[in-house]
């Protein structure tokens, strides 16, 4: 089911993962800063931009606020360049300080709050160093690119969150 | 030692352990009756940021170190600050700007503290550590105990909150200067702070009490399992008060009695010296005067609260008093008393971050202190995990020429091992392994809140994963656990 953005401003909450003295890890965050000026001004939609190390716990508050989530993180196990997927919740939750996986963030959304999370895309860009510095590899540098074409395509549609299949709640208003 | 090229070994290795702090390993020596012969706990992960700072101009360390560990930000950031008001000749902080760096610090502690109980030790302690491990998570905690699961991120998200309002930022935050703070806080801002912090305070105490209700409820298993008793290390205020933030060394013997008080620790290179050994990354840190085979302590929650005299306020030194009183020794030194010490210093926090917001000072636009420039600077506080030495030597240009970091864990490093070997000849030897034994290990590992990551993070990077391999190292079997696919024999 598609949200009716006639009648409310959807809220979509992107959560950039990582960390840019560790090179690759902080192509999320350089990503997001290319795309945050790129999305001002889209009507009938507000941005959440949370720039983070890791996720953690107490982000469910923050997807809490949300009609729908896009996190972006690098990511090792790729064959292309780019992945964007919808995530559900792990049935498994496990959680570190420092060490909540996506789904498992989701997993702990939903048993804590007894319901199903808003629909979550996880962008996955290619990464392969993570030594001191915050330059990029060529490998990550071709990445990027694409992954802001994706991310850009993505939300300026918005209604299409709710197109992936499996998405188990259609937009409910903001808690 | 054993040597295994002499012996007909396997190897048994949990990589990594799973809900602790980054990536560590556990390698077990056994022989073919699955007797240990050796146990090790590694630390695969090099950090060396020590080295990447040297050149760098000293006021921007207190970034800089932030940026560089993502566990604890806080608390490097509040260290590498001690250390460059030194640099930049100050000894003494305005009032209002210490109280900021103070609160500041409690916040970071209590959140720390909190969800390490919550999501990290607690399924161990309600569930038992030889129970099922897909009974065992923080999912098993939230059915049964959902309340207490919630306000475990409450908590936590109050102590982040706490580091937001002072730093601007959850992450990447920027609140100490050379000399003082950048920043004071505004009325608006301790007004939001003080809607929740009664309700802080009681969720605090209520896991205080549960914690100590779960400890006492097995207290054999509990004061045996992985002890090994050592010194003990923390800073104390110059009363002999509890002080997360700045005083003089204290160091008890496992016996109780004082080797050192208040030490200056600007002078710590005379007292600790550390150990390097070729299958850690980490380095082992002993007191000089007895050498590096006996000279290990131990740093964190259950050092400070067996170290101070006392703790300033209300509840908290309540509970420490009720703590100690439970011990037949003269000190307490199970491991697994790191969870009720840790959640005593939470309340603490609690407290001590409700009595701060009534203090006007914390608005006050008095924040610097001016000196003249040092060469050298030493900066030291109690982070979460224990005792942080943050020590630097600069050039005329300002440029960091030398650095020397002791972290926490890095202190707890030595009694870590001491523990794992303890828990594997008691529980794993000469039995069947099973992820359940092999939890006992982690168990004990994670009672000292170990913080083994560099703040790298990447999907798909933290599986469990346990190889047996023979004594010519090939693999004989494997298994793996995930929060996807759970626990896989292959």
């Amino acid at each position: 089911m598609k949200p009716d953005l006639t009648l409310n401003e959807m809220r979509i909450l992107i959560l950039a993962v990582g960390n840019r003295s560790r090179g690759d890890d902080g192509v999320a965050p350089i990503m997001l800063e290319r795309v945050a000026n790129k999305i001002n001004g889209l009507a009938n939609v507000e941005f959440v931009i949370e720039e983070v190390y890791q996720l953690q716990p107490e982000h469910i508050y923050d997807i809490d606020m949300a009609d729908a989530v896009l996190i972006v993180d690098a990511a090792t196990d790729l064959d292309a360049n780019i992945r964007l997927s919808p995530i559900h919740a792990s049935k498994n939750v496990e959680v570190g300080i420092h060490t909540v996986s996506p789904v498992n963030l989701l997993g702990l959304y939903q048993n804590l709050f007894k319901k199903a999370p808003p629909p979550t895309l996880l962008l996955s860009i290619k990464a392969c160093e993570f030594g001191f510095t915050e330059k990029l590899s060529r490998t990550c540098q071709d990445s990027l690119a694409e992954a802001e074409l994706v991310a850009l395509d993505k939300l300026a549609n918005p209604h299409s969150f709710f197109n992936h299949s499996g998405s188990s709640r259609a937009m409910q208003g903001r808690r | 030692m054993n040597d295994p090229s002499k012996v007909n070994l396997k190897r048994v290795v949990i990589d990594p352990v799973t809900r602790v702090e980054g990536h560590g390993k556990v390698s077990l020596l056994l022989d073919d009756d699955n007797q240990i012969h050796e146990a090790r706990f590694h630390i695969v992960e090099f950090r060396g940021f020590e080295r990447f700072i040297e050149g760098r101009p000293y006021w921007e360390l207190p970034m800089v170190v932030q940026r560089l560990c993502g566990i604890c930000p806080v608390s490097h950031h509040l260290a590498a600050g001690k250390a460059i008001d030194q640099l930049a000749g100050v000894s003494e902080l305005s009032p209002p700007a210490e109280k900021l760096r103070r609160l500041l610090h409690w916040g970071q502690s209590l959140q720390s503290h909190a969800l390490h109980f919550f999501h990290l030790a607690s399924p161990d302690l309600l569930f038992g550590f030889e129970s099922d491990v897909r009974k065992r998570s923080i999912v098993s905690v939230i059915e049964s105990h959902r309340d207490l699961a919630l306000k475990g991120v409450k908590i936590r998200k109050y102590g982040q909150e706490v580091i937001k309002a002072i730093t601007g930022k959850k992450i990447h935050g920027m609140a100490v200067l050379a000399g003082g703070m950048n920043r004071a806080l505004t009325t608006d801002q301790i007004k939001q702070l003080k809607i929740d912090i009664k309700d802080i305070i009681n969720w605090t105490e209520e896991a205080l009490v549960l914690v100590r209700k779960l400890y006492l409820s097995d207290i054999a298993l509990h004061t045996k399992f992985a002890k090994a008793d050592s010194a003990f290390l923390s800073l104390v205020d110059k009363d002999g008060t509890l002080d997360l933030y700045h005083g003089g060394l204290r160091i008890k013997n496992a016996d109780g009695s004082i080797l050192h008080d208040h030490y200056d620790y600007s002078n710590y290179t005379q007292l600790i010296k550390e150990q390097v050994k070729s299958w850690s990354y980490m380095k082992f840190p002993f007191l000089i005067e007895r050498g590096p085979q006996t000279g290990w302590y131990k740093v964190g929650p259950l050092a400070r609260i067996n170290n101070c005299d006392r703790i300033d306020t209300i509840k908290a030194e309540s509970y420490r008093q009720d703590f100690l009183a439970h011990s037949e020794d003269a000190l307490v030194h199970p491991p697994l008393a790191f969870h009720w010490a840790r959640m005593i210093e939470a309340l603490y926090c609690a407290e001590a971050i409700a009595k701060m917001l009534d203090d006007p000072d914390l608005c006050s636009g008095d924040l610097m202190r001016r000196g003249e420039k040092q060469l050298e600077g030493i900066g030291v506080i109690e982070a979460p995990r224990g005792t942080l030495f943050h020590h630097y030597k600069i050039n005329e240009n300002d440029q960091v020429t030398m650095a020397n970091l002791i972290v926490s864990t890095t202190s707890n490093n030595q009694a870590m091992n001491e523990s794992v070997r303890q828990v594997a000849n008691t529980y794993v030897s000469g039995r069947e392994l099973t992820p359940e034994l092999l939890n006992n290990i982690e168990v004990a590992i994670r009672a000292y809140d170990p913080c083994l990551s560099c703040a790298t993070h990447a999907v798909g990077k933290m599986p469990l994963q346990v190889e047996l391999l023979n004594s010519v190292g090939e693999t004989v079997a494997r298994c793996s656990r995930s929060s996807e696919t759970g626990f896989n024999v292959e």
